[in-house]
Formats: C-alpha cells, sequence, structure tokens
C-alpha cells in the first residue's frame, strides 16, 4: 500500500469501514511512513472536530411540532380532473344534436338521397329477376351464374 | 457515529421500526405518529444544515412527514424506515435548492451561525465552510458527520454508488480543510491534535 492509498482510505479508516485486509495494511504502512503517520494524526483531530462542530450547530435547534392533523387528512385537489364528467357530458350532447342537425348527406337518422331513376329501373329489374343489379332476363338465357 | 444514529440502530434491531411500520401500513395513524417522531428532529436538523434556513428546513420536513405517510406502501424494508424518509428529505431539500437558484434571494445569516458565535469560532469556521460546499458534497458531509450514516446508507439515501459517496466525502473533505485554512483556523486542528496526544 502506497501514500496515496493511504491517505484515500483514511477516512474510511476512522469510520471502521475497511475490511481487516486493508486495515493490517494501512497500519502496517503508517508505522514505517513518517509522513502518513502525521497526516493520519492531523486527518483525525480534524474530523473529529468536523463532528462536534457540525453537532455543535445542529444542537441550537429546537424540536418543532408537526402539522399532523394536515397530513393524516390531506386530500389532494384534483384540479381540472373535477369537471371531466360535466366536459364529458357536453361533448356527447353536442355530438348528438350535430348527428341529428348535420345538413350533410348519410346521416343516421334522416332520409337518404336514394338512387338516380336509371339504377332504380336496374334495381327493380334485379329485384324481379331474384339477383341484385342482373340485366333484364330474356328467354333461354339462364342468368342465375352471372356475375358483374 | 451520533447519538441519534445509535439510537436508531438499536431500533431498528429491535424491529420497533418495522412493527410501527407494519401497524402504520393497515391504517393506525398513531403509529405512524409515533415513527415519524422517532425520526423527526434528526430529520429537521439534516434540512437545516442542508438548506441554511429554518422555515424551509420546516417546509421540507412537513412534506417529507406527508410523502412518507401517502407512499408507506412502497416501503420494501421496514426496519429502513429512517434510511428511506431520510432519502425523501434530500430530494425535497434538492428541489428548494433548485426553487431558489430562480429566484434569487439575499440570504441572510444561518440562524445556526448565529447561535454559535458565541460558543465555538470554530463551529462557526465549520459551519460557514460547510455551507460553501455544494448540494451533493454537503449532504454527504452532513449525513456522515451529522447524523453518523455509514457509506453504504448514505448511498442508498442519495441513490448513488458507494463509490460515488466516497470520492464526494474525499473532495468535501479537502474543500473544507482548505476552506479552514483559509479562514485562518487550521491551528485549532493542530492543537486539538496536540490535545489528544
Amino acid at each position: 500500500m502506497n501514500c496515496k492509498r493511504v491517505q484515500e482510505l483514511l477516512e474510511s479508516y476512522f469510520a471502521g469501514e475497511l475490511n481487516q485486509l486493508q486495515k493490517v495494511l494501512l497500519e502496517k504502512h503508517v508505522a514505517s511512513c513518517q509522513s502518513c503517520s502525521n497526516i493520519l494524526k492531523e486527518e483525525k483531530s480534524f474530523l473529529a472536530l468536523l463532528g462536534k462542530g457540525l453537532k455543535a450547530g445542529a444542537e441550537s435547534l429546537p424540536s418543532l411540532p408537526l402539522n399532523w392533523n394536515a397530513i393524516l387528512n390531506f386530500k389532494p385537489k384534483r384540479g381540472y380532473l373535477r369537471f371531466a364528467p360535466t366536459f364529458a357530458l357536453i361533448f356527447v350532447l353536442i355530438a348528438c344534436i350535430f348527428t341529428v342537425l348535420s345538413p350533410f348527406p348519410g346521416n343516421l337518422f334522416g332520409p337518404s338521397e336514394g338512387p338516380s331513376s336509371a339504377n332504380k329501373t336496374e334495381i327493380i329489374a334485379s329485384r324481379d329477376s331474384g339477383y341484385p343489379h342482373s340485366p333484364p332476363s330474356e328467354e333461354g338465357t339462364n342468368w342465375r351464374l352471372g356475375f358483374y | 457515529m451520533s447519538q441519534d444514529n445509535l439510537f436508531n440502530k438499536s431500533l431498528e434491531q429491535s424491529g420497533v421500526f418495522e412493527q410501527l411500520v407494519i401497524a402504520a401500513r393497515a391504517g393506525d395513524k398513531d403509529a405512524f405518529v409515533k415513527l415519524f417522531e422517532m425520526v423527526k428532529d434528526s430529520l429537521y436538523r439534516t434540512a437545516c444544515v442542508i438548506l441554511e434556513n429554518e422555515n424551509d428546513a420546516y417546509d421540507a420536513l412537513q412534506e417529507s412527514a406527508l410523502k412518507a405517510y401517502k407512499n408507506l406502501q412502497q416501503l420494501r424494508q421496514p426496519q429502513f424506515f429512517k434510511t428511506w424518509v431520510t432519502r425523501i428529505l434530500i430530494n425535497k431539500c434538492c428541489a428548494i435548492l433548485k426553487e431558489r437558484k430562480k429566484v434569487s434571494l439575499f440570504a441572510d445569516m444561518s440562524v445556526l451561525q448565529v447561535n454559535l458565535q458565541e460558543k465555538s469560532p470554530f463551529s462557526v469556521g465549520v459551519m460557514e465552510a460547510v455551507n460553501h460546499l455544494s448540494f451533493p458534497y454537503r449532504a454527504v458531509v452532513i449525513l456522515r458527520y451529522l447524523e453518523g450514516y455509514s457509506q453504504k446508507e448514505i448511498a442508498q439515501i442519495l441513490n448513488c454508488p458507494v463509490g460515488t459517496v466516497k470520492s464526494r466525502l474525499n473532495a468535501a473533505l479537502k474543500k473544507l480543510k482548505a476552506d479552514l485554512k483559509g479562514q485562518g483556523l487550521w491551528h485549532l486542528v493542530k492543537e486539538e491534535e496536540v490535545y489528544e496526544l
């Protein structure tokens, strides 16, 4: 273990978080290196003072009561979601009104434009012959199997 | 390790946290209140040092309690309630700090420093040096040296690898030393060293 590695591990060493092997190697190095030994002593007192300094600051803080009534009975605001059913109803009504009163052809509830007169003849003829869109029947002609 | 954290570790081991979490999940509001009251002071201290403002710290604490209450079902290991709620608090503090950056305010001297002035110049110097650290470094220093968490626990709270915690701690300590030397307080460290010898 070199000096750089020892200095990196010092913080963990003082917190007792090194494994047994690392601890042994570190202590062995420090015992033989005056520079690292001085750094170790300095680091130890610095960390001790750091902890004391932070705790001294924190000790002066009061213990404040929380507003438990607000926490335990909290109900989230739903915001715009509160109006969702109203909006949905309005949308359905508008859709119904639009569908009923629409001037455009092919709407569900109004009359359809219907076929032209030429088409009407064809349809009537085919209705009589029993096939849709079949031409007028001729004698001797079997249209049963005609596909158009 | 701080006295509070030793106390909390004994609570974890004895299963007190676990029992209270299970009761709170079952709908016992008093159990949750009792549970949170055990860790409240520690959380408030942490928030105060991070945010340097008692009002913001109180808000962060209140909101953390609310979030913990709403999401208690998501806590997988009830015995680590304190670590889990500390994480919520740290995230809340981070959000407050980000919000502060958007609105520039003249920061008054922290109430912690005001109270400390009469007690110890080194403590004032330490608080000032800690306040000079950016959020990630300040958080690891506070969690480590004020609350006494291990590197592994800090990694869980901050949701980062243990290696990141180690490197942040080393970097933070380096900055703190430089700051204390700049303030002319390093001789007190030397005196402490001599005192210990």
